[in-house]
């Protein structure tokens, strides 16, 4: 950058990144218990490992404020703790002479994680992420989701709480007054406005179980393997159905900066239709107001997203040796695989899986397909 | 045999020069460790210090809306922006950034500035240990990127009043809003500190007034100290008596006067023996301004080719009362076409080279500080402490370079002929809202249009309105109160 100032070349101070020239390297103390047992001949195994780890002087992003004249820099100004378990288990549940041959095992691990310090005496960062705010605050798990608290559907009018002081009703930042059908934010600070101040920590994005099983069964020339994924405790925020039910509020298709809207089937939800109504879902006809019913950070999207999901499943036939060398061959194997089979989940949306790392269902992500391999494997 | 040699010379040439190919540097960036080598370095970055606070004031015509057009006498006809100032209007966003092309709503980000600051406090950090140059050169460096500090202090405390005070390189600090009588402080002790090490004036007409003198230095000097002497009535005197000094010293040294005023155009061109402190714009260089200076808007045939009628006009009751009719005053004569007509035919001249009449493309200098503001500054500071004498001798050296009467003790009172000699001599140069705001006239309908109460003073209603990302990261920002509501 630069140009001239009066005749003379200009250099300018790159005023991105601030340098540090005290950053240091991250220091990790670690304590870590293992545990392997094996019995029955080696027929059950347990493996057991707990850890805790301190990172202390972690590397660190820290955006700085714009009189620093800088955007950012890195900093050994944070630390966190880690501590879990984590379990493995083998099993051969049928003796060595068997025929028939089984191997299974699960795996199984425990993380809970908590921020001791951030950079700058600072104790808690909101950043911004697709729908909504995130926020990282010193003493807690490090990322949790920062939203409205929605306590249902206001039934009637007369449900909004007035402002004994100003005499106005409830009402959202804009300037967009609740009545009946409308979402009833909790109004944290009492100021009869729901803004930002009205955050709260809401739920972890982070799941803190996570876990697999593997099995592999032979019997004479036919083998079944599979293999699934546990995941447990994780929030997950339903953005996908927050956006296609504020899109009900664009009836001509007029969002501005979007293409064709897509729409939910409303039958399927209960929601506020008439005075009286006990609804879990806002009016999605008020098009006209302003009090963004569907916004997209608020409890009422945030589900529990922990799911079993049977990740592959194969059937192999090998065919027999003699036949094998008559044409001329080393292997040959004939198998069938299936992909993305079954998914067990409570969650709401088309797949907890197929969300982003800090747990938002874009509506705008590709769905995940089961699929089928015929194979065919040859060695000569 | 010709081509071999050919050959091996270029194959010997490029073993030798293998080496040196090995560690190319970027053309376009320079990494900090092959900068600040050489004298050229650190050229290029004082040359981008003043660049840096010409870019921010280059990008709006910010010097003029806050320096003139807020006080309410200029007339912006359809300028929405324009009006909205006039009217201290400035929480209203919609009507502050129409048109959106004049930019004036971006005001309210101080971040260009604190880049300038932070260029600033990278290049006093790394200029002390620059090899190859002269001990006197480099103090005089110095002195020049101080300053340059200094007066973007003392400029953005004149907009936004209290302001973070970084004066480190690389300061990530999350730092609240010093009171601006400090930041004034530390602009007063930093300029007494570098004023020796500048030069009167350069050698080089070129840099005259574009770079800083010790004169820029002192002007600076007695400005700070004048905006301390308005909100620090307990000791008012003392930073007169400082103010009156700097001035004096500008005078003394010789090196500065007052052009004929028929040269105008050549005073607001630049670089002349009048100039103490500018920005320079100059079409040589590659540099021209449009929707910056007020000549934009208040000029028409034949001056650009823009019909018979400009934007904006100064409303006829002002110059009346600046000028009166009956009195001779060449500014006035001068500088406005059709003064008395209060409509849009008439123009404000001070601001006539064009370099595109078409395009209505200006390259004046933004002039900062001049000859004759360092002049009444001081005659002000010195009614203020009670020297009248000497007060008058420079007031009516400004006036009898106007054609104007000089000053009659039976019919004028002192401090008031000053203060609005300084509203007729440096009328649309930056001056008025602030020489408004430090005197505490600012609450007189009587001599300003715009004018604020006592309690709208008190809260802070001639600060201008500090956008609300400037607490992004830094919750020790408080926001200016008065346009929070």
């Amino acid at each position: 950058m630069g140009g001239n100032y009066n005749n003379v070349p200009r250099i300018t101070p790159k005023l991105g990144q601030m340098p540090n020239p005290y950053l240091k390297p991250e220091r990790v103390e670690q304590l870590n218990f293992g545990f392997d047992l094996s019995v029955l001949k080696g027929r059950a195994t347990l493996t057991v490992d707990v850890y805790q780890k301190v990172i202390s002087d972690m590397l660190f992003s820290r955006s700085l404020n714009s009189a620093t004249g800088f955007s950012s820099t890195t900093t050994n100004g944070a630390s966190m703790l880690n501590k879990g378990f984590e379990v493995a288990l083998g099993f051969r549940p049928l003796p060595q002479t068997s025929k028939f041959y089984w191997n299974f095992s699960v795996n199984a691990a425990v993380n809970k994680d908590a921020l001791l310090t951030l950079p700058g005496g600072v104790t808690q960062i909101i950043s911004s992420s697709d729908y909504g705010p995130i926020v990282t605050k010193v003493g807690r798990n490090t990322l949790s989701n920062f939203l409205y608290v929605s306590q249902g559907v206001y039934s009637n009018d007369n449900d909004v709480p007035v402002d004994p002081v100003t005499g106005l009703r409830y009402r959202n930042a804009a300037g967009g007054y609740y009545q009946a059908g409308d979402m009833n934010y909790s109004d944290i600070d009492g100021n009869y406005i729901t803004n930002s101040r009205d955050l709260q920590i809401a739920g972890n994005p982070v799941p803190r179980v996570t876990g697999g099983f593997y099995s592999t069964m032979t019997y004479k020339a036919w083998s079944l393997t599979m293999s699934g994924t546990v995941l447990m405790k994780r929030d997950l925020l339903n953005n996908a159905l927050s956006e296609r039910l504020g899109n009900l509020y664009y009836p001509y298709g007029n969002k501005p900066n979007a293409g064709a809207l897509t729409l939910p089937d409303i039958s399927e939800y209960n929601y506020w239709k008439q005075p009286g109504d006990k609804a879990k879902y806002p009016n999605p006809l008020q098009y006209y107001g302003n009090t963004d019913n569907y916004n997209g950070s608020q409890t009422l999207f945030q589900e529990d997203g922990s799911y079993f999901k049977l990740n592959a499943l194969t059937l192999g036939y090998t065919f027999k040796k003699d036949w094998i060398r008559r044409a001329r061959m080393n292997n040959a194997r004939i198998y069938l695989t299936g992909a993305n089979l079954l998914m067990l989940s409570s969650y709401s949306g088309p797949n907890p899986e197929n969300v982003t790392e800090l747990g938002r269902d874009r509506l705008d992500s590709y769905p995940v397909a089961p699929s089928y391999t015929f194979g065919l494997n040859l060695e000569f | 045999m010709q081509y071999r040699i050919i050959i091996i010379l270029a194959f010997i040439i490029g073993l030798t020069a293998c080496k040196n190919l090995l560690d190319v540097e970027p053309v376009d960036r320079l990494g900090a460790n092959s900068f600040w080598k050489t004298r050229q370095d650190v050229e290029s970055a004082v040359a981008d210090a003043y660049g840096f606070i010409y870019d921010k004031l280059t990008y709006g015509p910010y010097h003029n809306v806050n320096g003139d057009i807020r006080a309410g006498e200029f007339d912006g006809t359809w300028v929405v922006a324009f009006k909205a100032v006039a009217e201290n209007d400035l929480a209203n966003r919609a009507r502050v950034s129409d048109p959106t092309r004049y930019y004036v709503h971006l005001l309210d980000d101080w971040y260009p500035f604190y880049q300038a600051i932070a260029a600033c406090n990278i290049a006093i950090d790394r200029i002390p240990e620059v090899p190859g140059i002269s001990e006197n050169e480099r103090q005089q460096f110095l002195a020049e990127v101080r300053f340059v500090r200094a007066f973007t202090y003392f400029y953005i405390v004149r907009i936004y009043g209290d302001v973070p005070l970084y004066t480190q390189a690389y300061d990530p600090e999350a730092r609240p809003r010093t009171k601006f009588s400090e930041v004034l402080k530390f602009c007063t002790e930093e300029l007494e500190a570098v004023k020796d090490n500048l030069p009167w004036q350069y050698e080089d007409p070129t840099n005259w007034g574009v770079r800083a003198s010790r004169a820029s230095a002192l002007a600076l000097i007695a400005h700070c100290n004048m905006w301390m002497a308005g909100f620090d009535a307990g000791n008012a005197e003392a930073y007169n008596k400082k103010a009156a000094e700097a001035a004096l010293a500008v005078k003394q040294s010789g090196y500065f006067e007052l052009l004929p005023i028929e040269d105008f155009k050549r005073i607001f061109k630049g670089r002349t023996k009048e100039s103490i402190f500018e920005f320079s714009v100059n079409k040589n260089y590659g540099q021209e301004t449009k929707y910056v200076s007020l000549g934009q808007w208040t000029t028409h045939d034949p001056v650009v080719n823009y019909g018979a009628n400009s934007d904006c006009f100064y409303e006829a009751d002002f110059l009346e009362r600046m000028y009166p009719a009956a009195l001779p005053d060449k500014r006035r004569d001068l500088w406005f076409y059709l003064p008395y007509i209060n409509n849009t035919t008439a123009m404000f001249l001070k601001y006539s080279n064009v370099t595109d009449v078409n395009n209505y493309l200006f390259d004046d200098n933004m002039i900062i500080f001049r000859y004759s503001d360092v002049l009444l500054l001081g005659a002000e500071a010195l009614a203020n402490t009670g020297r009248n004498g000497e007060a008058i001798a420079l007031l009516d050296e400004v006036r009898e370079r106007a054609g104007a009467n000089p000053y009659n003790a039976a019919t004028e009172n002192l401090k008031d002929a000053i203060f609005n000699e300084r509203q007729k001599e440096l009328i649309g140069e930056g001056m008025r809202w602030y020489d408004l705001v430090r005197t505490g006239r600012v609450k007189d309908p009587a001599q300003c249009k715009n004018y604020l109460t006592e309690e709208q003073f008190n809260q802070g209603a001639w600060t201008w309105p500090i956008a609300s990302k400037a607490q992004i990261n830094n919750p020790n920002i408080v926001l200016n109160n008065y346009w929070i509501k």
